[in-house]
């Protein structure tokens, strides 16, 4: 379903990407691991153009992300559902209408848009706090909301950048439920950054390590943690076994 | 960033930016309206309306209720129905309008108008302001008959009289106005005088000079054309003043006591400096120490290397007898006295005057005694005369009989020579001895030159001195001794210090004014002729290189009080509105326009950096906010018809990039947007006008943006 090549990207002279090559089947749950700083978050925001790439190809469905423009780069991202580590809920609107606006917005009949916003909601437990704002729910709740509005536009592929990085560890725990929930319950690609390895262990078809903007090491969780090739692995294995 | 406009946004742009300058407009100009609105009822209620007054008097505050009491009597005796106003008082003078019944606005009237108010108690003057009229400054007097007498027949006048230098027309509705105004300049066009200026002190015979001025441009203007009308009395009491002062400063200067000043070598005088000295006190001035009362200062004037002259300004050495060698010291403004930089002499003048007084009184008092003294010199001398006339006589008729004696004793032959000798020696001898007794000191042949003294003629002028001193005593020399002490006494009056703060005064009012010299007018009626060119032609004919040539009108028209008080008014509207126009910009664009500012420049941290290393440094946001910075600034001030004085609409475009540009790249600071907002509309697939409408606009803060969008955000 997505095939990655090439990738470049740097920040002056800072490299972000140094030739990602990645591919991910229909329906895999791929997560991505490695230190702060190895590329992982600049390689999922490419795959939505969130970030641009200097360089490299990003093929999803057969279609070349790089050169979509205007409305088919936005119908591109409508089925790309995107959860980001701050949440970035729209701090104005209700639980509810973050989680239909987009899809109103996108031309979605109002009442099916409500229906697929009742459905997401209740996916995650959030449909009872459907009229707060935002800034009234925990980290936890708001990033359960931001689940909640990537998954009602029925996405084909869903990006997960760090989704438990900015919260506390008590509340890790119920974002992680949901999310293990989803990859069980959905038949939906995923690409997941996180340091969770045994979230990682739990769900991921596949882990792939990355290192200085490149992928070192890449197989099933047991390949990876329990015959690590690479540096980083073997960290893992250590904290695995620790 | 044309991207984010594609997506749909521009329309909203476009939709803003006009609703934005139609706003400023109205808000400036609406505003500034209000204001001009607000000042022009004011003046309204103040002044009345058109043609509701026709005087402001002036009077004394203190006066103001008797005189009051005094315009409602005229009033009610002479001008049933005419109105007072009493207005403003400033600075201690009260001005109250006065307007006459329509029937009383004639001329007969307003030439009389110091007769009708001039008993008014504490009247300072007054200042007509009738309408409708045109007022025309500055009427040559020479015209003026002639100028009246022709505005009198032009359709639409009802009448005109002079007003001081002035001359006010008249008309009999405000309609006529233009018309008449343009018929007043035509005429006023006929006239021009052309005027010739001498420099100060430049004495020249101004009849003599006015025919060679006509001589020259004969070929020109027709001479039935030009007179000249130099004795004019135009302007002449303030030449005169003028004058006066110079001379009066001229007389101070040759009072004041002399100061002659050397500086010391290495030192430079400088004029304007204070230099201190001991004067005729027991203080003595030293380096460093502060300035005391009892010194004298000199302020420096005329420098001439390393010379100077002075003026004392503080303190007096009019009891100085003698010329002073003093040691001079600068001051300093703090007040401290500085270092010795030169050498003072100072004299005082006017105890040489007064010694000159002194000593004419002396002179005056003996005077009387003289003349008497005289008188009886003279009668004695008179007497002296006569007996020697009398002496005269008998020694002629002596010294024929002698001779007769002689000659006799010669021819008688019984006389022995030596006897005849003995006799001739006597005689001779007795001769000799009688005219020494009567004249002594005369030669032999004296007798023969006392005859030959004309004593009539010396009788004559003792005759002559005898009445001279008569006359002299005819003198009322005790009314002159009377007034010589009178100067004597008043003469310590005047010290250095007040003839220093005089000449500093007169010098301070002379400084702005152009001291007049000689003048001459010429009367050109019909006539075109170049002035510069003149002036060439002129400086040769009376070879004096300084007279200059100028070619002014006879009189000018100036619109009305009011007009240009609404025209002032009109002014103050238009620069408010600049003003305000340039307020609203920086405030729509910190309020609307810093939001997009802001997005545009998020969005653009969010692409890849340019290849071109100009065009990374380039912020086409920044560029973009200079451009809607300008536009809107020189739209809004055109709209709102502002014009600030001096500002052009060049300028004022300038003004708006440059505040387009400061809040551009300030934008973040006034008007931050929430990126990861903007991030998940991106990631959700809105379109940039949707991001815009439905995520950065409703947050941002209340604008007119804000205002227009909420007709387009749905949620």
């Amino acid at each position: 379903m997505l095939q990655i090549r090439d990738l470049y990207k740097s920040y002056g002279k800072q490299v972000a990407l140094n030739g990602v090559n990645l591919d991910v089947k229909r329906g895999e749950t791929l997560v991505i691991m490695g230190p702060s700083g190895c590329g992982k978050s600049t390689t999922i925001r490419c795959i939505n153009r969130l970030t641009e790439p200097d360089q490299g190809s990003i093929v999803v469905d057969g279609k070349a992300v790089l050169e979509l423009q205007g409305e088919a780069l936005r119908a591109y991202r409508r089925n790309v559902g995107f959860v980001f580590q701050q949440f970035n809920l729209i701090n104005r609107l209700t639980v509810f209408d973050n989680v239909i606006f987009h899809l109103v917005l996108a031309g979605v009949e109002r009442d099916l848009a409500e229906e697929r916003a009742e459905q997401a909601l209740r996916k995650v437990g959030m449909l009872k706090h459907r009229h707060k704002k935002p800034t009234n729910l925990s980290g936890g709740e708001q990033q359960r909301v931001g689940i909640a509005r990537a998954l009602a536009s029925n996405p084909d592929l869903m990006l997960w950048d760090e989704p438990t990085a900015s919260l506390d560890p008590i509340l890790v725990g119920e974002v992680l439920e949901v999310m293990e929930e989803l990859v069980r319950t959905t038949q939906t690609t995923m690409v997941i950054v996180t340091h969770e390895v045994s979230f990682a262990l739990k769900v991921a078809d596949r882990i792939v390590l990355m290192d200085q903007g490149q992928i070192v090491e890449a197989g099933s969780p047991q390949a990876v943690f329990n015959a690590p090739k690479s540096e980083i692995g073997r960290k893992y294995q250590k904290l695995i076994a620790g | 960033m044309l991207q984010f406009f594609r997506d749909g946004f521009l329309k909203d742009y476009i939709v803003l930016m006009l609703v934005t300058i139609v706003v400023g407009a109205i808000f400036s100009s609406g505003l500034a309206w209000a204001v001009d609105s607000h000042f022009g009822d004011s003046i309204n209620q103040m002044i009345g309306d058109q043609g509701e007054y026709d005087l402001i008097l002036h009077i004394r505050e203190e006066a103001k209720e008797v005189a009051l009491r005094e315009l409602e009597r005229i009033a009610e005796e002479q001008f049933p129905g005419a109105k007072i106003n009493e207005t403003l008082t400033v600075a201690g003078q009260s001005n109250i309008f006065f307007g006459f019944p329509p029937a009383a606005k004639t001329e007969e009237v307003f030439v009389n108008l110091p007769g009708i108010f001039n008993g008014v108690p504490g009247l300072n003057g007054y200042t007509v302001i009738v309408e409708p009229s045109i007022l025309i400054r500055g009427v040559h007097p020479s015209v003026r008959q002639q100028l009246q007498e022709r505005f009198q027949e032009i359709t639409g006048v009802k009448f005109s009289f002079k007003d001081g230098l002035n001359m006010l027309v008249v008309l009999d509705s405000m309609d006529n106005s233009k018309a008449v105004s343009e018929e007043i300049q035509a005429i006023l066009d006929e006239y021009q005088i052309l005027e010739l200026r001498f420099p100060m002190g430049f004495q020249v015979d101004t009849g003599q000079v006015a025919n060679e001025v006509m001589d020259l441009i004969k070929d020109q203007v027709n001479p039935d054309q030009m007179l000249n009308v130099s004795s004019a009395e135009y302007g002449e009491e303030l030449d005169a003043f003028l004058k006066t002062l110079v001379e009066m400063r001229n007389f101070l200067l040759s009072y004041a006591s002399k100061v002659r000043i050397k500086a010391k070598p290495g030192f430079h005088l400088v004029e304007g400096e204070q230099i201190v000295v001991q004067g005729t006190g027991e203080v003595v001035p030293s380096q460093d120490s502060e300035f005391e009362e009892g010194l004298v200062v000199v302020e420096v004037i005329n420098v001439q290397g390393d010379q100077a002259e002075g003026m004392i300004i503080k303190g007096s050495i009019s009891d100085a007898t003698e010329v002073l060698e003093q040691k001079g010291y600068r001051l300093l403004s703090n007040g401290t006295i500085s270092e010795y930089l030169a050498d003072v002499e100072l004299e005082n003048e006017r105890y040489y005057l007064q010694y000159a007084v002194e000593e004419s009184l002396r002179l005056l008092r003996e005077l009387d005694e003289l003349a008497v003294e005289a008188s009886l010199a003279v009668e004695n001398a008179d007497a002296i005369l006569n007996s020697f006339q009398e002496a005269l006589m008998q020694l002629e008729v002596l010294q024929i009989q002698l001779h007769k004696l002689s000659e006799g004793l010669t021819q008688n032959g019984t006389q022995s020579a030596s006897e005849q000798l003995i006799v001739s020696l006597l005689v001779n001898g007795l001769v000799k001895n009688l005219v020494q007794a009567g004249a002594e000191n005369l030669p032999d042949n004296s007798l023969q030159s006392l005859e030959d003294l004309d004593v009539e003629a010396m009788r004559s002028s003792l005759s002559n001195i005898a009445s001279q001193i008569t006359n002299v005593q005819d003198i009322d020399v005790q009314a002159i001794i009377d007034q010589i002490s009178y100067v004597r006494d008043s003469l310590p009056l005047l010290e250095d210090e007040d003839i220093g703060k005089s000449i500093r005064l007169i010098n301070t009012y002379l400084a702005g004014q152009v001291i007049p010299g000689e003048r001459v007018q010429i009367l050109i009626q019909n006539g075109i002729i170049d002035d510069k060119q003149f002036e060439a032609e002129i400086r040769d004919s009376l070879d004096n290189d300084y007279v200059n040539t100028y070619l002014t009108t006879v009189g000018m028209i100036n619109p009305d009080a009011r007009a240009e008080l609404f025209k002032l008014l009109k002014e103050i509207r238009a620069t408010i509105a600049g003003m305000l126009a340039v307020v609203f910009v920086i405030a729509i664009l910190i309020l609307d326009q810093a939001t997009i500012f802001s997005t545009l420049k998020f969005l653009r941290s969010t692409r890849n950096a340019a290849k071109n290393k100009i065009l990374r440094l380039v912020n086409p946001a920044i560029i973009f906010s200079s451009l809607i910075g300008m536009i809107l600034l020189s739209n809004i001030y055109l709209l709102a018809k502002a014009e600030i004085p001096f500002v052009t609409i060049e300028i004022v475009a300038i003004a708006g990039l440059i505040i387009g540009a400061l809040i551009g790249g300030l934008s973040e600071r006034f008007s931050p947007v929430n990126s990861q907002e903007i991030m998940a509309g991106q990631a959700l697939g809105l379109s940039n006008v949707q991001i815009m409408r439905e995520i950065v606009i409703p947050a941002s803060r209340p604008g007119l943006l804000n205002l227009l969008n909420r007709a387009k955000q749905r949620f």
